[in-house]
């Protein structure tokens, strides 16, 4: 009995480990990246700035002001700074212009139709989600899928 | 000897005369059954409410048990009309229309094709289907299928045999998030469906066939043409 115990403790252990160290090394290789380096953001957001991803990737030289603005007075004094989310300041119609200067409409109409349908009337946010390390559209489910258009236009 | 067989003619008379009586008191209380008045199920698709989430075909899908690579029930997308951003699509219901007088009903050979006197739905009786396909030939809207698990004709039944069974209502109804679909009896005056007909206009796929189908649709707005 005791042996056994041993043996699922160290199994146990050597999972955590493997896990702890994956999560290290994800987190260690986003600290490398360009974009989490940009220390004006970071300094502040770690916690919530770090990019995860696509878009993280070196090889695209994204700032953080590419999407979100330029700082202008932030966080003290007016600025023109835009966040992504149903909670943001920002109309929907500003933040799609932020994404759609990289990903022309058309390109987006062939891969899902509902590009069209809402254009700039919902935030490419609404549905995608950027700083992680997978956006949950890719892969989305058709049952999903449909769960997530019924969250927004279900009629009481 | 011949007694015995006298008594054994007496009573294979008697046996007979009780069966065809037997039949015919049956035939005459089912006959009675038929004049009982029946109502009607009919359907109310509005397409200018539609947004072609699929809610309904998943709950379709679900709830009858239909396999992957059929369906009862569709949503046919069509567009996008007009330019960017402000386009528009439009969406129409792929499925069995339950047509008062049905095409497939007439043709089929061996009865498992029929409409239910009591609810006016076209139904399948799976066990009679001998899977001729004579039916999904005479079909004009073309939404019958051969279920690849019972061998059977298969179709819409506005969920007969499931969720109607249970006093609800159809699966895709239920499911609509908003509101698109609306079922129930067109021979009840004070019925939803027969409201929403009478306040709205709406149109109904292939009326010239006469086939008098129990699908309606509200027909959203006009496609890219504009007068």
């Amino acid at each position: 009995m005791s042996r056994f115990f041993k043996y699922v403790a160290q199994m146990l252990i050597s999972i955590l480990v493997v896990v702890a160290a994956s999560t290290v090394s994800i987190q260690a290789v986003a600290d490398e990246l360009k974009i989490n380096k940009n220390k004006q953001c970071i300094m502040c957001h770690k916690r919530n700035g770090i990019m995860h991803g696509v878009h993280a990737n070196d090889a695209l030289d994204i700032r953080c002001q590419d999407c979100h603005g330029e700082k202008g007075g932030h966080p003290r004094k007016a600025s023109n700074l835009i966040g992504f989310s149903h909670k943001s300041t920002a109309d929907a119609a500003t933040q799609t212009q932020s994404c759609l200067k990289c990903h022309a409409h058309d390109v987006l109409a062939l891969h899902d139709w509902t590009h069209d349908a809402h254009s700039n009337k919902v935030n490419c946010a609404g549905c995608h989600t950027l700083h992680s390390n997978t956006d949950p559209m890719v892969d989305v489910s058709f049952q999903d899928r449909s769960k997530l258009c019924v969250s927004c236009h279900a009629t009481k | 000897m011949s007694n015995s067989r006298r008594l054994f003619l007496k009573g294979a008379c008697i046996a007979v005369v009780g069966a065809s009586g037997f039949t015919l008191a049956r035939a005459k209380s089912t006959s009675a059954t038929n004049v009982e008045p029946a109502c009607k199920y009919a359907l109310v698709h509005d397409e200018t409410k539609c947004i072609g989430c699929d809610a309904c075909s998943i709950a379709c899908r679900e709830v009858n048990q239909v396999p992957e690579g059929v369906d009862r029930l569709e949503i046919k997308r069509e567009g996008p009309f007009g330019e960017y951003p402000n386009q528009q699509f439009h969406f129409t219901r792929i499925s069995c229309q339950h047509c008062d007088d049905a095409p497939c009903v007439k043709v089929c050979p061996t009865g498992a094709a029929y409409k239910d006197p009591k609810t006016g739905i076209v139904c399948v009786d799976e066990w009679k289907c001998v899977g001729c396909q004579y039916c999904i030939a005479a079909c004009p809207y073309q939404v019958r299928f051969i279920n690849p698990v019972t061998k059977a004709a298969d179709k819409c039944d506005f969920c007969k045999e499931t969720r109607l069974k249970e006093n609800s209502l159809p699966a895709c109804v239920s499911a609509c998030p908003t509101k698109a679909l609306t079922f129930g009896d067109i021979t009840d005056p004070q019925s939803q469906v027969v409201q929403v007909l009478k306040s709205t206009p709406s149109y109904r796929s292939k009326t010239d066939l006469g086939t008098r189908p129990k699908v309606f649709r509200i027909a959203s707005q006009s496609g890219e043409i504009e007068l």
